[in-house]
């Protein structure tokens, strides 16, 4: 569980705006402050993750008794000795600040809905961090955060893998129908965990590499999918 | 009853399963079926560790969980008789969460919620189950769904737990306190918390449910917090630690416990021997006057004084709660367009700027004789608390109405009204105890309003007695002695206000009262109405029902809680008063128009109409009303709208498009703009102002990321276009009924998820089915020019701008 404060970086905020060198009137330079502090005062941002071992049915990987589907997230976890589950949130006042300032002013829902994507952000990364000096401990590298939805990895597979975590009793995430998570700004992932030499370089940007970036919904809607 | 008037529960399945070996990643009811002797051995481990009560192990047991044929009974049949083998001498249905959220905030509807956990109750009776124990509940809602299909559907006493963060709060934003309220007033047989935290970190939230609960207090903490990292969930805290934290809940008048995560046997044997050493005592239920709605509680009580000896100076004045009355139709133009259209933007506005004036309860009324209002009240009873955290007032003299709202109400509400006509007292009364919500009687019977105030007492007392004896507690009736015009009959005045004397001292109940009504037909209703105001708070008034918007009502709000103690040491008054210059000037010398300007502040520089382009372009929201003003001087509206504002936001449309402006740019613009537009509706006569054609806007079925729908909105409301907005989460048929009613040319739907261009697809294809004469245009991230032919869409809307440009061509 996260026990520091986090921070927001202004030009996180301002890229999931699609900003690009505009000039920024005092008006909306306030507004963005004001939405920033909002965020940070009603997020309650809330972390977990746990290590299963990576087993193989066939070519499938399997971890915590759940086949994982699709080829590539058996290219991303080949040769990983185990696999971190992670899921973060805002929990709920985000969502229910947006629906009110969308009744007050869709400028500052636009902004808000930035600064909760760019804090949710900077949540998972503490998140990822931990399970970098977890695996570090123990000798291991990390790949970056792969989410159900991307490439093949199919959505449908949210349910098991908030199930590994308890998602529900212990963050307070819940699944729609259509495998939307409630709370939106939530982010489930997997990170496998390597041995040395095992040719896994960590890092680079994902988003750009992902190959659902075209189609990809978050990254339209102005907000990042985790990844 | 086993130990000394305690009852013992048992401890974790889900742990001692996993001991045992068994696998996640299959629902654990299953087990009932393919592991009986496993889930047996358990139940009877804890048997014979002393439990009272064995939780069945059917936690997640509901249809949505485990699937559909047929699964949930034969599970539960399970097992129960596994408990029931097993030696158990009571056996719980044990029933969780569903798993989804509820709407507003999710997208199941509460009577899905409640048909998932009414087959499970009908399950439970049917297989013999002894009560029910509904547990680890984050959301008020969906637990008061799951209490409501229990009462329902059985006769089984029935406890219910919720389970808190550290921070005091569920998942949702419930307290302890709200908990306890909601659910004793429900009719819960013990009301708790469980799970999530340890018994250390646990008991000063039961000490707070303890302070409101009117039913048995039940805890069952985890075995400690839990520590996940390293794949398996470990939990520290041993037997003999968790029976004496335990132990002291005990003390402090919790009367039912037991364990969840982590517990054991050995844990449950410790529980009973600590059971053994003391005898149950519940501390004093403490009556009060409690509104509740998931997130905030509002309490009435008498302040304590005392003398400056320090004796105690009795019984103390109440305090005092705002009920802000703007949501009502009655002589509101914009909330009955709303009402009538669906389309709520206007009333949940409302309900915002009633909280920020400082409004504590909002009444709620949807009255109107055209539109269905049992439908539209529980709409948008839904929909308000999707934005406001204040409890409501529900007010409708239709039964059915009150009854609808009050059912998928999260909290405890207030009930606006019954009177002391028979009729009314048969229809209201069960409602308000069935739904735990407190009730204003108004002191009005079968002969009409009394004259006297000591008539209003006796019927005032009959409404009492009456709501007695359907068993609603005395705190939960308040009374509105009923304020009359004072230009007609200047006696009544008087005669109310001592009603509301009569009825705080004499029957010692909260009252309420209207105050706006006294001052009908005479000028500056505000002077009145704030005098009648705090003549009535001397009297005893609680509850007064008043709009908040108004700062003379709120001046005297604050003013009386320094009067009656409620602002302690006048701490508020002080902050907010020291630096406020007085509004209220000396007549003497002064012309009339330099005096009472309680409204607003006129600004200084006024723009001229020819600064419209650049105040839109620069956003400055504070400017446009002026410059519309004058611009208006000189032409007609629609002049200004056509040869104004639209040029002013289009320039800003061709920004964006350049790259010179970005979205929260484009938006600043179009909100500028859209409030030019306010202006010129609220100063046009009918007629004046032509809309150009009406366009649906929705967020398909299953979908609720609704920013991208709300931006083209804003944009769209700027042309000129009346917009129908049907929200989020929108069924196919409400869009294809809504489009035939309004007869709406042209839908714009949007969705997010590849999941729910299925639903995109099914709007579309019914309003192609039901020949719609409308064109249709979609948006959303992952749809593209090609996915917007294959779904059947006329046009694809790649962003807002796009979507004004769409609209401009079908409704020029």
């Amino acid at each position: 569980m996260p026990d520091s404060e986090f921070a927001l970086d202004r030009g996180e905020i301002l890229r999931y705006l699609g900003y690009r060198g505009q000039e920024i009137g005092p008006e909306l330079d306030r507004e963005i402050r004001r939405m920033g502090e909002e965020c940070l005062r009603c997020a309650k941002p809330r972390y977990l993750y746990r290590v299963f071992p990576v087993e193989l049915r066939g070519d499938a990987p399997v971890i915590g008794g759940v086949e994982l589907l699709g080829e590539d997230i058996a290219r991303h976890l080949r040769g990983a000795v185990s696999c971190a589950v992670m899921a973060a949130t805002l929990g709920h006042e985000p969502e229910r600040a947006m629906l009110r300032l969308g009744q007050r002013s869709t400028v500052s829902q636009v902004i808000f809905n930035a600064a909760c994507t760019a804090l949710i952000e900077s949540v998972s990364d503490a998140c990822e961090g931990e399970i970098i000096r977890y695996a570090g401990e123990r000798g291991l590298l990390t790949s970056y955060r792969y989410s159900p939805g991307y490439g093949d990895f199919p959505l449908t597979q949210q349910r098991q893998i908030l199930g590994l975590l308890e998602a529900e009793t212990r963050l307070g995430i819940t699944l729609t129908d259509s495998m939307l998570m409630l709370p939106r700004k939530s982010v489930s992932a997997l990170i496998g965990l390597y041995p040395q030499g095992s040719g896994v370089r960590r890092g680079g940007t994902t988003c750009q590499t992902c190959e659902n970036y075209e189609n990809c919904a978050f990254r339209k809607e102005g907000c990042g999918c985790g990844g | 009853m086993a130990a000394n008037g305690f009852l013992l529960i048992d401890g974790a399945m889900g742990t001692e399963l996993q001991k045992r070996g068994l696998k996640t990643g299959t629902p654990p009811e299953l087990l009932n079926l393919t592991d009986p002797d496993v889930v047996r051995a358990i139940h009877r481990d804890y048997v014979n560790a002393g439990a009272d009560i064995i939780t069945a192990n059917t936690f997640g047991a509901n249809a949505r969980k485990l699937g559909g044929g047929g699964e949930v009974a034969r599970v539960i049949a399970a097992g129960i008789r596994l408990a029931r083998e097993a030696g158990a001498r009571r056996v719980a249905l044990d029933m969780g969460p569903t798993g989804a959220l509820l709407e507003p905030m999710g997208a199941m509807s509460f009577r899905e919620a409640y048909d998932l956990y009414r087959e499970q109750v009908l399950a439970g009776v049917e297989a013999g189950a002894d009560l029910v124990l509904i547990e680890t509940m984050s959301d008020l809602l969906e637990a008061k769904a799951a209490l409501l299909a229990v009462k329902e559907n059985s006769s089984l006493p029935v406890y219910i737990t919720m389970t808190f963060m550290a921070d005091g709060r569920t998942f949702l934003g419930t307290s302890p306190a709200i908990a306890a309220v909601v659910f004793s007033a429900l009719g819960a047989d013990a009301v708790g918390i469980n799970c999530s935290l340890g018994p250390e970190e646990t008991e000063p939230f039961v000490r707070e449910m303890l302070e409101w609960a009117t039913v048995p207090v039940v805890v069952q903490p985890n075995a400690g917090l839990p520590d996940a990292t390293s794949g398996e969930t470990v939990y520290h805290v041993g037997p003999e630690e968790f029976a004496r934290a335990v132990g002291r809940m005990l003390d402090a008048g919790v009367t039912v416990a037991g364990g969840c995560c982590g517990t054991t046997p050995e844990h449950i044997a410790a529980l009973r021997r600590e059971m053994e050493k003391r005898k149950a005592a519940r501390p004093e239920i403490r009556r009060r006057t409690v509104f509740t709605s998931a997130q905030e509680l509002v309490s009435l009580h008498n302040i304590k004084t005392s003398s400056p000896a320090g004796e105690d100076a009795g019984r103390g004045m109440g305090t005092v709660a705002v009920i802000g009355e703007r949501i009502n139709p009655t002589g509101k133009k914009k909330i009955k367009d709303a009402l009538r259209s669906g389309s709520f933007d206007t009333i949940l506005n409302e309900a915002i700027s009633q909280e920020e004036a400082g409004a504590e309860i909002l009444d709620v009324n949807a009255g109107l004789p055209e539109i269905n209002e049992p439908e539209t009240l529980e709409r948008l009873v839904k929909e308000l608390q999707a934005v406001t955290g204040l409890p409501l007032q529900i007010d409708s003299s239709d039964p059915q109405a009150l009854e609808r709202a009050c059912r998928i109400y999260a909290g405890k509400p207030i009930i606006n009204s019954v009177n002391g006509k028979e009729e009314s007292l048969a229809a209201i009364l069960p409602i308000a105890k069935k739904y735990g919500a407190a009730v204003v009687g108004l002191t009005l019977d079968e002969r009409g309003i009394p004259d006297r105030a000591e008539d209003r007492l006796a019927v005032a007392e009959k409404i009492l007695n009456r709501a007695l004896e359907y068993g609603i507690p005395r705190e939960d009736v308040l009374i509105d002695c009923l304020t009359m015009t004072v230009s007609t009959n200047q006696a009544q005045a008087g005669e109310t206000l001592r009603a509301v004397g009569l009825v705080t001292e004499k029957l010692g109940l909260r009252t309420v009262l209207g105050v706006s009504n006294i001052s009908f037909g005479l000028p500056n209703r505000e002077l009145l109405n704030a005098t009648f105001l705090a003549n009535a708070f001397a009297r005893g008034l609680s509850l007064p029902i008043l709009n908040p918007l108004s700062g003379r009502y709120m001046d005297v709000v604050a003013s009386w809680r320094v009067l009656n103690g409620q602002d302690a040491g006048a701490e508020r008054y002080i902050e907010t008063y020291v630096n406020r210059e007085t509004v209220y000037k000396s007549y003497v010398n002064k012309t009339s128009s330099d005096v009472m300007s309680t409204g607003k502040v006129m600004s200084t520089e006024s723009a001229g109409e020819g600064d419209i382009m650049g105040i839109v372009l620069s956003g400055r929201k504070m400017m446009i009303a002026d410059a519309v003003r004058a611009a208006l001087e000189s032409r007609s509206p629609m002049e200004v709208i056509n040869d104004l504002l639209i040029p002013a936001i289009n320039a800003a449309g061709d920004r964006f498009e350049k790259g010179q402006f970005f979205l929260p740019q484009l938006m600043a613009s179009a909100e500028t703009v859209k409030l030019g537009f306010d202006v010129i509706r609220d100063r046009a006569k009918t007629g004046e102002v032509t809309s150009k054609g009406k366009i649906l806007l929705a967020t398909v079925k299953g979908d609720i990321h609704d920013i991208g729908k709300n931006i083209v909105k804003m944009l769209l409301s700027n042309y000129g276009y009346e917009i129908v907005d049907l929200g989020r989460d929108v069924e196919p048929e409400l869009v294809v009924e809504t489009v035939k009613r309004e007869h709406i040319r042209l839908v714009g739907l949007s969705a997010l998820m590849t999941t729910t261009v299925k639903a995109m697809k099914e709007t579309i294809d019914l309003l192609h089915a039901s020949h719609a004469d409308c064109r249709i245009m979609v948006g959303g991230a992952v749809l593209n020019q090609e996915y917007a032919r294959l779904v059947g869409a006329d046009f694809y809307a790649r962003d807002a701008q796009e979507s004004a440009r769409i609209a401009q061509e079908v409704l020029p």
